[in-house]
């Protein structure tokens, strides 16, 4: 967990020192390039939150799972539990992030309601990712494995995602992989809130992935978790 | 005061006509078959079988954790099939393996199982305290759970499936793996637990802590069942016991088997055999004394469990039930 905030962060500070004092790379974003790379950094540190998987195939690794359940506990909260603190984690490492992108100067232009529309927007994102690390956990029951997948997974989402520069200025290949990538428009809606404004043709793309991702990633996380937790 | 308490004949768990198979590759593996026995309340039966025999896959079900084929099984009432939460409310369960979270500490997890199984919060602080003493865990008790020892996650581990005083206490094995101390205190703990009203299911390979702890035994082979008895009426219906003569020398032996007609020699000049009824010692000595025969030493073995156990599960031996003595 730790280590997604020091290279979300890492991430911020680097490329805004690297690219931020240039002329074009600013014009080409639209704005001061810190706050264009602030959400890229936000969502890094928002794939922390797939700790809630690793916690949970943890438990069933050591047999902690099957000794909860064994208890009166309902099985819904034993599959909910790591999935809400998976979104807690990304809503805590996302305004870490926010924090440091404040120090070094970039705010997001929509104010305190920007700040909880990137949180809330990094919540179900959150929810998203800690579902499918909670299903991955709940089919494998394997930490490494899990763990392998989290990398797999969310790299590629994260570099075929926009991270460095706007959508349209990407060549090749990558845009439109970049346009099947639900992590694009949840990076659009995060650089909205942060630069544009309330720009609804950013956000409500944003929000809707976000929210099919996480409702997916629990539907699955739940389904998994049904057949493991119904004896079978 | 505790549901079934003082209701001692009472069946609080049943089991019937229990059925589970496995399925491995495009096999069908059966573990439990037409398994049946029921515990009274604030008994202890032990179930006892070889490794694979299907004691855990019997204990997994009753502990709601795995559905069987077929079969019906009660805990206080609940089918654990139908009404599975009523079950886990009346069951404390240790499985084989001591599912412990590393990071976790002794007290924060019992505090948190107590509170799972829904005791009141200043219940929970003074059985916690209780448990921690009792179980010998005070200098460990918060301290990370991957520092401990085997044996000090091991009576965690029992800890944690008695901290809510169950109705029925589950522990596969409770005692793998523990050094003579520690079995004394699981042992000691299980026995409060009994006494207080708690029926006790568990499984072992220790036949000595069997016969020493268990009300009722009940020998499973290859999922089936094939004894079902107190354990005493088991000792006494199907062991013999065992007399060994000792002689001058191995001649004398070898002319007291022959006139006794059964029994072998075990070492060098003594003679092991195994009586039939209370009055054979004295039959075979008398008959020995009356063709002057020397004896020197005379020792009468009793039987064991762990003999009824191998004669039991090392043969085909028709199945030896409550049911079958009625």
């Amino acid at each position: 967990m730790a280590m997604k905030l020091i290279f979300g962060t890492g991430f911020v500070v680097a490329y805004s020192g690297a690219l931020g004092g240039s002329a074009a790379v600013s014009r080409a974003v639209g704005g001061h390039y810190l706050a264009f790379i602030v959400p890229s950094g936000v969502l890094i540190a928002t794939f922390a939150s797939a700790t809630g998987g690793y916690m949970l195939a943890r438990d069933i690794e050591d047999g902690y799972l099957d000794r909860l359940l064994t208890t009166p506990v309902s099985r819904v909260a034993i599959v909910l539990a790591p999935m809400l603190v998976g979104a807690g984690y990304a809503v805590t490492q996302a305004a870490a992030v926010l924090t440091v992108g404040a120090v070094l100067g970039a705010t997001p232009k929509t104010g305190a309601l920007g700040i909880a529309g990137i949180l809330s927007l990094s919540a179900l994102w959150g929810m998203g990712v800690t579902g499918y690390m909670t299903a991955t956990a709940m089919l494998t029951g394997d930490v490494e494995i899990t763990r392998l997948l989290d990398v797999c997974s969310f790299s590629m989402l994260f570099f075929f995602a926009p991270v460095l520069l706007p959508r349209e200025d990407l060549e090749g290949w990558l845009q439109p992989i970049a346009r099947l990538n639900p992590t694009t428009y949840v990076l659009e809606g995060l650089r909205a809130l942060m630069l544009g404004g309330w720009q609804t043709s950013r956000l409500i793309p944003a929000f809707a992935a976000a929210l099919g991702f996480a409702g997916l990633a629990v539907t699955a996380a739940g389904l998994v978790a049904q057949r493991r937790t119904t004896n079978n | 005061m505790r549901p079934f308490a003082g209701m001692r004949d009472t069946p609080i768990v049943v089991v019937e006509q229990l059925h589970k198979r496995y399925r491995v590759a495009c096999n069908s593996i059966s573990a439990v078959c037409d398994l049946s026995f029921e515990i009274a309340a604030g008994e202890a039966l032990v179930l006892l079988g070889a490794n694979g025999a299907g004691k855990s896959t019997t204990v997994s079900i009753i502990a709601t954790l795995l559905k069987p084929d077929a079969g019906l099984v009660l805990v206080a009432g609940a089918d654990v099939v139908q009404r599975p939460d009523a079950a886990r409310r009346c069951l404390g369960v240790a499985l084989q393996i001591a599912g412990l979270p590393r990071r976790q500490t002794a007290r924060r997890l019992l505090h948190h199982h107590a509170r799972l199984h829904g005791m009141s919060a200043s219940d929970t602080r003074s059985r916690v305290a209780e448990v921690i003493e009792r179980f010998d865990l005070g200098a460990i008790a918060d301290r990370s759970i991957s520092t401990y020892s085997g044996g000090q996650r091991q009576r965690l581990h029992i800890a944690l499936a008695l901290i809510h005083h169950p109705l029925v206490a589950l522990l596969d094995e409770p005692t793998t793996g523990l050094d003579t101390r520690s079995r004394q205190i699981v042992w000691t703990e299980l026995r409060a637990q009994l006494a207080a009203g708690t029926t006790l299911l568990f499984t072992t390979h220790d036949l000595h802590e069997a016969e020493a702890n268990a009300h009722r035994v009940a020998i499973i082979s290859r999922g089936t069942l094939v004894a079902h008895r107190h354990t005493e009426d088991l000792k006494r219906e199907l062991g013999s016991r065992t007399v060994t003569l000792s002689f001058m020398n191995r001649r004398e032996a070898q002319r007291a088997l022959e006139l006794v007609g059964r029994g072998e020699l075990s070492n060098g000049s003594e003679a092991k055999l195994a009586l039939v009824g209370e009055r054979d010692a004295l039959d075979v000595i008398r008959l020995l004394a009356a063709h002057e025969v020397d004896i020197n030493t005379i020792s009468i073995v009793e039987p064991t469990l762990e003999s009824i156990f191998n004669q039991l599960t090392s043969e085909q031996h028709p199945p030896v039930t409550a049911e079958r003595q009625l």
